[in-house]
């Protein structure tokens, strides 16, 4: 929204001194965010006003003229100028050296030098209105038409904003998402009020004069939605013209980002700004019935009913919107914009005023189906007040009287209101200024606040009666709400910080918080992966992909795109298409995510609902996948991951080989994750087919955990062994066997082998050339040690010889 | 005797002086100092033929010249060692092969962790609360009336076919359900990700991440919020750090205000990160709504208590200058090695 200072400046009487920049700075601290403070006219600096002396033939070019403007200056100055409607004698806008223009209307203002065109030395140019930002105010009907302002009784030299009377007026731009909870707001009187209240500046209304009914016209108002519309008011205006709007309406219409129609419409749009309240005027020829009467039904549309906008636009409506409508036809859609065939037009004499009040979520809910946004519909969908609908129609009717002095009331003053509202009166203590903010503040200042912003005060002890005005029903509702018009009007700044005096509390064991915690600190910096943040949501494709079935799955109502409308049970669908996207640039692909997943089939385990159900239970899980071109042992290196960072965290995990799994895996390499006696993962190998699926290159192992299964079991305390302070001795032996022989029952064999044995490590596992086809090769190095001596060496290779010995015979090993 | 001895230590000495390497050096070591054929070991050994009278003198000089000879020894070999080392090469700046590379945390999650210790260490206790949350939880009982926009269907993700149930939109959802588990006193944080029904661009995205925090009990005051976002600020962005609140409606909070922090790229000045005004709005932050106090069990008349929110994606991309917010929820590890 954009703010006129210098028309701000009539509804209150601020000091000479405060300038724009101070009443942006002190609503953005109290108020509303101004997002900027813009001196109108500022980019006029160095255009004036000429008037074209001579116009030749340009040498060099057919299209381009030279001509001589009069710029005020002793000569005049030579300009070469393409436009097509250059006539001598002609008043235009002349951007002298230094003047910043915008090169037919486009890109960047460019700051105008001495120049040669085509041969000829131009000291100017002789700008089209896009070229100087009054595109809006004078549209081009021509694309190489100059601006043409002969109309203008100013002299030639003189600056332009002089000319239009623009002065140097600054224009507050005002961020409407920070108005959105004060329908209040959205007009200049708002705004006065807020600005008299932090100035403490007296406010300038004027209320104008309660409408004359006047006769003629028979003119009837029904409404068959009071929800929809709870206020609808209309009066019959004899005597208008749409001629242009005076030029001080049309200035403070420009200042405000409104351009200015004609003054028929112009003085509705003024309305608005002015109070902010949405007007709308009917032409009456075009709503009258035969006999002259105007009947005015407020219904909702029929089911499929067409109505075409003044816009021009044909939209299709349903029986949730509001129409205005006579006994035949539909002439506005309520609140939103009316229709083209009631439009004021060159023809009209005679209009229905309409100031109405309609309730916000029907308007909101309309324009947005429609995507029809208009000035007037941002303003009801904040809620109105209904009083409004009543000061806009007198205001209005001033105004035309104003313009048209012969302009006659010519029916009578309809308004469906019924049933007035209440105002609200709140009490509010002061000790609980004290109490909430720590400020001290006299009920004097407290009450002069409230006075200036139009609420009815009065003093009782130590409480103040507070009567809530009608324009902010909508947003003061408890006393917290007034305390906090006090605080920010007396500013957030005199608050003085402090920290709260802390009630101890026991912390909450919070074992999954923790866990994950662990996990990801051990997943990142010990084993390398790198944590991945991804949405809830996944593909079809990726679901079915895993074996899972999409109609499983919760769906979301109004999918952000249609590619992602399920949320997700697992985190494997979006890590390997993580590994897809990042297969190409990087060897190792080797990335975690901790996140809840969405089971909608394990409602009883779900978080209560508030109300009487449960939520779909949102178990936290852990995934990872890994897939390393360089390589040869992915599926251990993941599973000695997980064992070592859910051990780092207290967690011991099992692996156990499963029996059955799902159809992705790739078969004979999954493992079950077992912690306690609760199964709660899975780690495997991704099965070719599913790799393709995914566009996966090299073999990828993923692995999934449901943390919240994992914190549940008992936390185990790490056990510690004495060190011996004697000496260790290794001995190394590599073992060929059959493939099928499982690596941690040998290395559980070698553990018990020997009561000298105190550790066991593989260092090698090998297929290939070197050891027959279905065998394998293990070599372990073998520690032995004892606690009361130190060993020899006979001894260790005594132990070392009956360890071979055991475990040969065990899996029928060869020693290599 | 003891002249004999003193040329002795004499040739020695030179010859030390003059070995120009290491194994010259210590050939001169042997012959003087060998076990057992040294030649001053020798002399030692023949202390005893050395007739009685003279014996003390003649060893105290052999001595003398053992230990001499011995600390020349050990100079010049520090000499020689240093003159090795200084003439030989190295590249300090080779790396191990192969390269040693670290996983990484991602960037929201650092900052969590940042604040989530800040935070314990200032007594708030950690929780959280489901994703998938109720209308009730993230709506109704937070003060947002069943009109207001923020429900319609383009700003929030709700579920199909169960019209109650949302991807919550904001953190503020555990609020009541903290304060109908634990009741008053309590202060908590919770964090997580958060959802809007919003077309995805450099600067929006649907899904990011938020940190809430809310302390409830008697004569909570608006003093203390200001207390504890200076406190966090500071943290955030050094003792300088400012803090500037302007009222902003939130339903959840009366008085509800936006919290700005001096922008710590220009100190305030006026630059491209904070679009010339020299703040940075990092925080939304209130006192808790009478009606949400109610919803969570506790009396108003009695209990009072004050919220904030800030946006942790928003957090990471000004401490890191990121200027993509689609980056965070890419899975690129071009992007999270970075961290």
């Amino acid at each position: 929204m954009l703010i006129s200072f210098s028309w701000l400046k009539e509804l209150v009487t601020l000091p000479a001194r405060v300038r724009a920049e101070d009443v942006a700075k002190r609503l953005s601290l109290s108020t509303v965010e101004v997002e900027g403070v813009r001196q109108q006219g500022a980019d006029l600096e160095n255009i004036v006003v000429g008037i074209i002396k001579k116009i030749e033939p340009h040498p060099n070019a057919d299209r381009l003229r030279v001509t001589q403007v009069d710029t005020g200056g002793k000569n005049p100055l030579t300009i070469v100028c393409g436009g097509s409607n250059l006539r001598v004698g002609q008043k235009v806008a002349v951007a002298c050296v230094g003047a910043h223009v915008r090169w037919h209307g486009e890109g960047e203002l460019v700051e105008l030098t001495h120049t040669t065109i085509r041969g000829v030395a131009s000291e100017g140019m002789i700008c089209a209105s896009t070229e100087i930002g009054l595109g809006e105010r004078f549209p081009l009907k021509d694309e190489k038409e100059i601006l043409d302002i002969s109309d203008c009784a100013a002299r030639a030299g003189t600056p332009l904003t002089e000319a239009f009377g623009l002065g140097q007026s600054a224009v507050l731009e005002i961020d409407n998402k920070s108005l959105s909870n004060r329908p209040d707001l959205w007009g200049y009187t708002g705004i006065a009020r807020e600005v008299s209240a932090l100035f403490k500046a007296p406010l300038v209304l004027k209320t104008p004069p309660a409408i004359k009914t006047g006769k003629g016209i028979a003119l009837r108002v029904s409404v068959q939605d009071t929800v929809a519309c709870p206020r609808y008011m209309a009066v019959a205006l004899k005597g208008v013209k749409a001629v242009p709007s005076p030029a001080w309406m049309q200035e403070r219409l420009h200042a405000s980002g409104v351009r200015s129609i004609n003054a028929v419409v112009d003085v509705t749009n003024y309305v608005m700004l002015e109070i902010g309240q949405p007007m709308h005027a009917f032409d009456y020829d075009a709503i009258k019935d035969a006999r002259g009467a105007v009947e005015i039904v407020v219904r909702p549309a029929k089911q499929r009913e067409e109505f075409t906008t003044l816009d021009g636009h044909k939209h299709t409506l349903h029986d949730k919107m509001l129409l205005i409508a006579n006994k035949t036809r539909a002439v506005a859609l309520a609140g939103v914009m009316g229709g083209d065939l009631s439009a004021i037009a060159d023809t009209t004499h005679t209009i229905i005023l309409e100031s109405a009040n309609f309730n916000a979520r029907s308007i909101r809910r309309t324009s947005n189906t429609l995507s029809l946004r208009t000035e007037s519909s941002a303003r009801f969908e904040k809620s109105l007040d209904p009083a409004q609908a009543e000061q806009g129609l007198r205001r209005a009717v001033e105004l035309y009287k104003k313009i048209f002095p012969s302009v006659e009331i010519a029916s009578i003053v309809a308004d469906t209101y019924s049933k007035k509202a209440k105002s609200l009166v709140i009490t509010l203590a002061e000790a609980v200024l004290q109490k909430k903010f720590g400020i001290r503040i006299s009920l004097k200042e407290v009450r002069q606040i409230f006075e200036r912003l139009g609420f009815g005060v009065s003093v009782r002890g130590k409480n103040l009666r507070v009567e809530v005005p009608s324009y902010r029903a909508r947003d003061i509702n408890v006393s917290e709400d007034l305390v906090e018009e006090v605080v920010r009007i007396h500013g957030y700044e005199h608050i003085k910080a402090a920290l709260p005096k802390i009630h101890m509390l026991v912390p909450a064991h919070a074992p999954l918080h923790m866990l994950a915690r662990a996990l990801k600190m051990r997943m990142a910096y010990e084993n390398k992966f790198h944590e991945s943040v991804s949405y809830a949501f996944v593909r079809a494709g990726a679901l079915t992909a895993l074996g899972l079935k999409p109609e499983n799955h919760l769906m979301l109502s109004h999918p952000l795109s249609e590619e992602r409308p399920y949320v997700t049970t697992t985190l494997a669908a979006n890590l390997l298409e993580a590994v897809e996207k990042n297969q190409h640039g990087n060897d190792r692909v080797a990335l975690f995510e901790v996140a809840p997943v969405f089971l909608p089939e394990h409602l009883k385990q779900g978080v209560d609902d508030g109300a009487i159900g449960r939520l779909p239970y949102q178990p936290l899980h852990f995934g990872c996948v890994y897939s390393d071109k360089n390589e040869t042992h992915s599926f251990a290196y993941v599973r000695d991951s997980l064992e070592s960072a859910f051990g780092a965290a207290g967690y011991d995990l099992k692996f156990i080989k499963a029996q059955e799994g799902a159809r992705w895996w790739r078969a004979n390499t999954a493992v079950d994750i077992w912690c306690a006696d609760k199964k709660v993962g899975y780690c495997t190998i991704v099965g070719r087919h599913t790799q393709g699926l995914f566009g996966i290159s090299h073999e990828a192992v993923v692995a999934e955990i449901d943390l919240s299964l994992v914190a549940k079991t008992n936390f185990r305390v790490k056990s510690y062994h004495v060190p011996s302070p004697f000496p260790a001795v290794t001995r190394d032996v590599a073992l060929v066997m059959n493939e099928s022989v499982q690596y941690a029952d040998v290395q559980e064999t070698l553990t018990h082998a020997h009561a000298l044995v105190k550790n066991v490590e593989l260092f090698d596992s090998y297929h290939g050339e070197h050891v027959d086809a279905g065998k394998k090769s293990l070599a372990f190095h073998i520690t032995y040690q004892s606690n009361e001596r130190t060993l020899t060496a006979d001894e260790a290779d005594a132990a070392h010889k009956a360890l071979i010995a055991k475990v040969v015979h065990r899996y029928k090993a060869q020693v290599r | 005797m003891e002249h004999s001895l003193k040329a002795l230590q004499e040739k020695a000495l030179k010859e030390i002086a003059g070995a120009n390497d290491i194994d010259a050096l210590e050939t001169v070591e042997i012959q003087y100092m060998g076990r057992a054929a040294g030649e001053l070991t020798a002399i030692l050994k023949n202390l005893k033929d050395v007739p009685a009278a003279e014996r003390p003198r003649t060893g105290a000089l052999a001595n003398e010249i053992k230990q001499d000879i011995e600390a020349q020894i050990l100079e010049r070999r520090e000499a020689l060692l240093a003159r090795e080392e200084n003439e030989s090469v190295f590249d300090v700046t080779e790396s191990y092969v192969p390269r040693r590379e670290s996983g990484t945390l991602h960037p929201t999650t650092q900052i969590q962790y940042e604040l989530e210790d800040f935070f314990a260490a200032m007594g708030f206790r950690i929780i959280d609360g489901p994703e998938l949350e109720s209308d009730f939880y993230n709506f109704s009982a937070l003060n947002i009336a069943p009109d207001h926009p923020a429900r319609d269907m383009q700003d929030t993700l709700y579920i199909k076919d169960h019209p109650t149930w949302l991807m919550r939109t904001q953190t503020s959802s555990v609020q009541v359900r903290a304060m109908r588990e634990y009741g008053a006193p309590l202060q908590a944080i919770a964090s997580g990700r958060c959802f809007r029904n919003e077309a995805t661009d450099a600067r929006h995205e649907h899904t990011f991440h938020q940190l809430e925090g809310f302390v409830v009990g008697e004569d909570v005051s608006f003093a203390h919020l200001k207390g504890i976002l200076d406190a966090v600020a500071r943290h955030l962005y050094g003792e300088d750090t400012q803090v500037r609140l302007r009222p902003k409606y939130y339903p959840f909070v009366e008085p509800g205000v936006n919290g700005e922090v001096t922008c710590s790229f220009c100190a305030g000045g006026g630059c491209a990160l904070c679009k010339q005004t020299g703040w940075l709005e990092i925080f939304g932050a209130g006192l808790i709504h009478p009606h949400v106090l109610k919803e969570g069990g506790l009396d108003s008349k009695k209990v009072s208590g004050l919220a904030f929110g800030f946006g942790l994606t928003r957090l990471a991309m000004l401490k890191y200058g990121i200027n993509d917010i689609r980056l965070f929820m890419s899975a690129d590890m071009q992007f999270l090695k970075q961290f």
